[in-house]
């Protein structure tokens, strides 16, 4: 691949700058994005040029922080991104390019905000003049200036190491490749379709702070799905069997992902498993309290309906009340530290973003955290939360009490410039079991019980409780059965973990991508969960159909 | 600049006017060359708002923004992209990468119809609001002290967001259609909790006119109904009789009028509530109580919408249930030229009107023996296409009915019901009112209905 033309005329992007300032009654345009394109006819490998790592880019974000303080903001962060997205689905291609400039201003702790798509010197002003001016607006009549985590200054650059940039690779190779895949397992045998869809997200962003933090960095993510569908062998039955080809989810890399995912390779296995699947006897539901192995994706489907909802810190003091709801540790999730038993002992579960595939990594977060992992619950108990630099504050005593470094987590992000930054998830990892065993062995430890597959989970509005369903298969002494149709679970977020009773090993454990939508206006993030297949005892499991 | 006389004058550029829209347009069309044809989809917007909780402001921003699509179509295909620039060269660039997209992508099915495509004439809905459009950063922070100083007077936490928005809409193709229309849109939602979170209340609502929307009297009933939720009692799981004030009818039926349940084609192909099976859809049949009537038009005072959508299909009012007869399902362009010979779809645009009754809330409480009073509803989900059974959760405000009064707070419950189910088990309607549901202008009663299905308890507040 080639990622060496990074560089480009300074000269040319001011001479095309001035120029561009054309659009009537609209005298903030100013022609940035056209410094780049030397060459017109070269509009698929322009893609293939980063233009956030220019002096003028970090010129411009200087220029709009120092307005800023000028105006009087105590603390002003600034971040200019672009974003590329490229889509196939089916025979529909997508293709996407949207520029922010963000300029985030605090006024004796509150903040003010303000963003558009010009990246232009005149354009740093009103934005900065904007945000200064709501900030103080909004701190009329208030007077709680929170102070922000301490920070070291930070200066560089950093990308998502990937093999191949997906924006180099041409738009018809991607598809020849769509085709080829969805050609060659149809010709596997009689009766298999499938459904492909494929993403690819580039991010470049920089971030200056009025701590003197400047930096760049391009972040990947790639992935998508590949469902085989095979028809049953009976043709009486016309129900086929569906499943995804593994390895294909979002994640942070390029291109790699789909040619590494050794997709041809699965096939026959997949083809097996879904006769074998589709000659299983099927049994209704019979409700009541049975021993539950989840799979792997089980398990981070429970993990992120609930403990990663519930540590979110902003969530836990009530930011989202009037829209996806608080978390189950509020009203005062301080107090709840060290000594609230979310789970049994076996539960712990940590935080990052410095996984390598994990969706929410990143060198630096959008306040310039250095990156880190964190124990969120050990051992059951709630011991920390995701904070960025004005939440963190709250936890300076128990972090003090503990001998913890007092500091953000790093948590810090948005959507892209065009959205305030605020506290997003990080990538989470649960805690493995000690004796390696699979989800398989898990299924043997059960004398009688039930199995659930590819869980999707649903809470309530304060994640105390909620229910879910997927593929479920009885277990009788230690052997999968018969599926069970029309059943799912219920539960009780503390009641579920503590009915924790085992956890797979470290060779069970998959990444599996989420995203979570947060803030009004209403932004998303994606972000990876890291868990293994695991039994809950004594889990309530209901007919779904049923009504009172 | 020049503008029809139904535009606004712009006081500054936070959006592109009628003639920045139209230059960028001809630019696009202009830099189409080699054959074909070329679109162009504009939303331009700005919008400004403040979110709130715990009394204390969280984020405020203002933003300016714009969509951009570019539409080439070759040889029967099609390439689209997306941008948010206007400069000269991201234009002509986007040109070629569509034009590069044309070549990898699918037939385009609209592309060769017999009857070509004209300009529909679209309606003028009065959609644009100086109050929404002038409403500033201070001002809405002054709102925002107002309110929170109400609930700390009180001695509870109020969170809310208010947001308001203007923006310009265009679509030009290259065989000559053009349309542009601003409008502006305005919403304030607002929860009071207790501050040990034993207690929550909600209201809200949307317009395009910030000068309708009361924000105090929003954040009034919000505290009331915080105050009278307070010390709940847990009631056992069954099926009651439920009055469900608007807003809970808004949250639990809309997905029987969402564009794509509504979709005529989908229901031929056997799919959603309005299927009969083997190819046909339901209309012509009673669906629901006779008393209910559902409509769809932007020139419905209450419900003005913008009259085309960004992809430049033309809303023409819509009648699709009419006294429990499904009389219409939507269609594209395509579907009416092919199978029904005419030249005009009927798309859906998510908003509506649901006909009611006459029935104040407090009358429904009076002839009530036992029931429940729902505020609203949330996270609902579809469990089952055909018959609609959905699950979510009351939230906000839930209260036992005993003997014609509202006697205790209650906790939260589970449901297990389906929308057609209560759309058939209505005792009484209400003057149907414009609910929060921003982006799609909602007007329903409220209804009473029997033997609501509360499936299970939930702690959640």
């Amino acid at each position: 691949m080639s990622q060496n033309v990074r560089d480009f005329s300074r000269r040319q992007f001011l001479s095309q700058g001035a120029a561009g300032a054309s659009m009537a009654g609209l005298g903030v345009m100013t022609d940035f994005s056209g410094y780049l394109r030397t060459d017109s006819k070269a509009a698929q490998e322009d893609y293939s040029r980063y233009l956030i790592q220019d002096q003028s880019v970090k010129k411009l974000a200087e220029t709009a922080v120092s307005i800023a303080r000028q105006l009087g903001a105590d603390y002003s962060d600034v971040r200019l991104t672009r974003t590329v997205v490229q889509t196939v689905s089916g025979d529909l291609v997508g293709d996407r390019e949207e520029f922010g400039f963000g300029v985030r201003a605090r006024v004796n702790g509150s903040w003010g905000f303000a963003a558009s798509p010009y990246w232009s010197e005149q354009e740093a002003r009103i934005l900065s003049e904007n945000a200064v001016e709501q900030a103080k607006y909004n701190s009329l009549g208030f007077n709680q200036p929170v102070q922000l985590a301490p920070i070291k200054v930070v200066t560089g650059h950093w990308v998502t190491p990937v093999k191949y940039d997906p924006f180099d690779i041409p738009m018809e190779e991607k598809i020849d490749h769509s085709r080829a895949w969805a050609s060659q397992i149809a010709s596997y045998r009689n009766g298999i379709n499938t459904m492909l869809s494929m993403q690819f997200n580039r991010q470049e962003r920089a971030v200056a702070t009025s701590d003197g933090s400047y930096f760049t960095q391009v972040v990947y993510q790639s992935g998508g799905s590949l469902n085989v569908d095979v028809k049953n062998r009976n043709p009486r039955n016309n129900k086929g069997h569906i499943a995804p080809v593994a390895g294909l989810d979002m994640a942070c890399q390029g291109w790699e992902r789909w040619l590494e995912a050794d997709i041809m390779e699965q096939i026959p296995e997949m083809v097996e498993y879904a006769d074998m699947f589709m000659a299983l006897p099927i049994v209704p539901v019979s409700i009541g309290r049975y021993d539950v192995v989840f799979d792997a994706v089980s398990s981070a489907g429970m993990i992120n309906s609930t403990l990663s909802m519930a540590t979110e810190l902003d969530r836990a003091m009530g930011t989202e009340a009037n829209s996806t709801g608080v978390g189950l540790l509020g009203p005062d999730p301080i107090e709840k530290l060290g000594n609230f038993a979310i789970g049994s002992k076996m539960l712990n579960l940590s935080a990052n973003r410095t996984s390598p595939t994990g969706l929410s990594t990143v060198k630096w977060d959008d306040e310039g955290v250095e990156q880190h992992e964190w124990a969120l619950v050990e051992n059951g108990v709630v011991v920390d939360y995701q904070t960025t630099r004005d939440q963190a504050e709250s936890l300076q005593n128990w972090y003090s009490e503990r001998n913890i470094e007092f500091k953000s987590h790093g948590c810090a992000a948005a959507q892209s410039a065009m959205y305030i930054t605020i506290q997003h998830p990080p990538n989470f990892t649960m805690g493995i079991g000690a004796d390696n065993k699979k989800f398989d062995d898990l299924v043997l430890d059960v004398k009688n019980g039930i199995a659930i597959s590819g869980a999707s989970v649903s809470t309530d509005h304060q994640g105390m409780s909620g229910s879910g369903t997927g593929v479920m298969r009885e277990i009788r002494n230690g052997k999968l059965g018969a599926v069970i149709a029309g059943g799912g679970f219920l539960f009780d977020t503390v009641g579920f973990w503590n009915g924790l009773k085992s956890i797979g090993g470290a060779a069970s454990s998959i990444d599996i991508p989420f995203s979570r939508p947060k803030g009004q206006p209403e932004q998303s993030s994606m972000y990876t969960v890291s868990a293994a297949p695991m039994i809950i005892g004594e889990l309530g499991i209901y007919d779904r159909s049923r009504t009172p | 600049m020049t503008h029809s006389n139904f535009l606004i004058q712009f006081s500054d550029s936070r959006f592109l006017s009628i003639q920045e829209c139209e230059d960028v347009a001809r630019k696009v069309i202009n830099s189409a060359s080699g054959g074909g044809k070329a679109g162009v989809h504009i939303l331009a917007y700005w919008s400004g708002n403040i979110r709130w909780s715990r009394n204390i402001v969280n984020t405020s921003g203002d933003i300016r923004n714009n969509h951009i699509t570019v539409t080439r179509n070759i040889r029967g295909a099609r390439g689209a992209v997306q941008l948010n620039r206007f400069d000269d060269t991201s234009l002509r660039v986007s040109v070629e990468r569509a034009e590069r997209l044309v070549e990898s992508s699918s037939e385009d099915v609209d592309a060769d119809l017999p009857i070509p495509y004209f300009q529909e004439v679209h309606s003028k809905p009065a959609i644009w609001s100086e109050s929404s459009y002038n409403l500033s950063a201070q001002e809405r922070a002054s709102i925002m002290r107002r309110l929170a100083q109400s609930s700390i007077e009180s001695g509870f936490q109020s969170a809310g967001y208010v947001e308001v928005s203007a923006a310009g809409q265009a679509v030009m193709h290259q065989d000559g259609a053009w349309m542009y229309y601003p409008f502006t849109s305005a919403q304030c939602s607002i929860t009071v909790r207790s501050k040990d979170g034993s207690a929550s209340g909600w209201a809200g609502i949307d317009s395009h006119d910030w000068g309708s929307i009361n924000a105090d009297r929003i954040s009034a009933i919000a505290l009331e109904k915080c105050r009278t939720s307070m010390n709940p009692v847990r009631l056992e799981p069954g099926r009651y009789t439920a009055i469900l004030e608007p807003q809970a009818v808004s949250d639990f039926v809309s997905s029987l009028f969402l564009p794509k349940t509504l979709d005529r084609i989908r229901a031929e192909l056997n799919h959603g509530p309005y299927t009969q099976g083997d190819g046909f859809s339901k209309i012509g049949q009673q669906v629901f109580d006779g008393r209910i009537t559902v409509r769809t038009d932007c020139m419905d005072p209450d419900m003005g919408f913008p009259p085309f959508s960004y992809s430049g299909t033309v809303y023409n009012p819509a009648t699709w249930v009419e006294n429990g007869t499904l009389v219409n399902l939507a269609y594209s362009r395509s579907y009416a030229i092919h199978n029904l010979w005419l030249t005009k779809g009927l798309p859906a645009s998510g908003a509506y009107r649901m006909s009611g009754g006459s029935t104040a809330i407090e009358d429904m409480i009076a002839t009530t023996k036992r029931g429940l009073l729902v505020t609203r509803f949330w996270g609902v989900g579809i469990l089952d296409e055909f018959s609609m059974l959905s699950t979510g959760f009351t939230r906000d405000g839930l209260w036992l009915i005993e003997h014609g009064k509202v006697t205790k707070a209650v906790r939260n419950f589970r449901i297990t019901e389906s929308p057609l189910h209560t759309l058939n088990n209505i005792e009484q309607l209400g003057i149907p009112q414009r609910v929060f549901r921003p982006e799609f202008p909602t007007i329903v009663p409220a209804i009473k209905v029997r033997d609501f299905g509360f499936s299970g308890l939930s702690d959640a507040i």
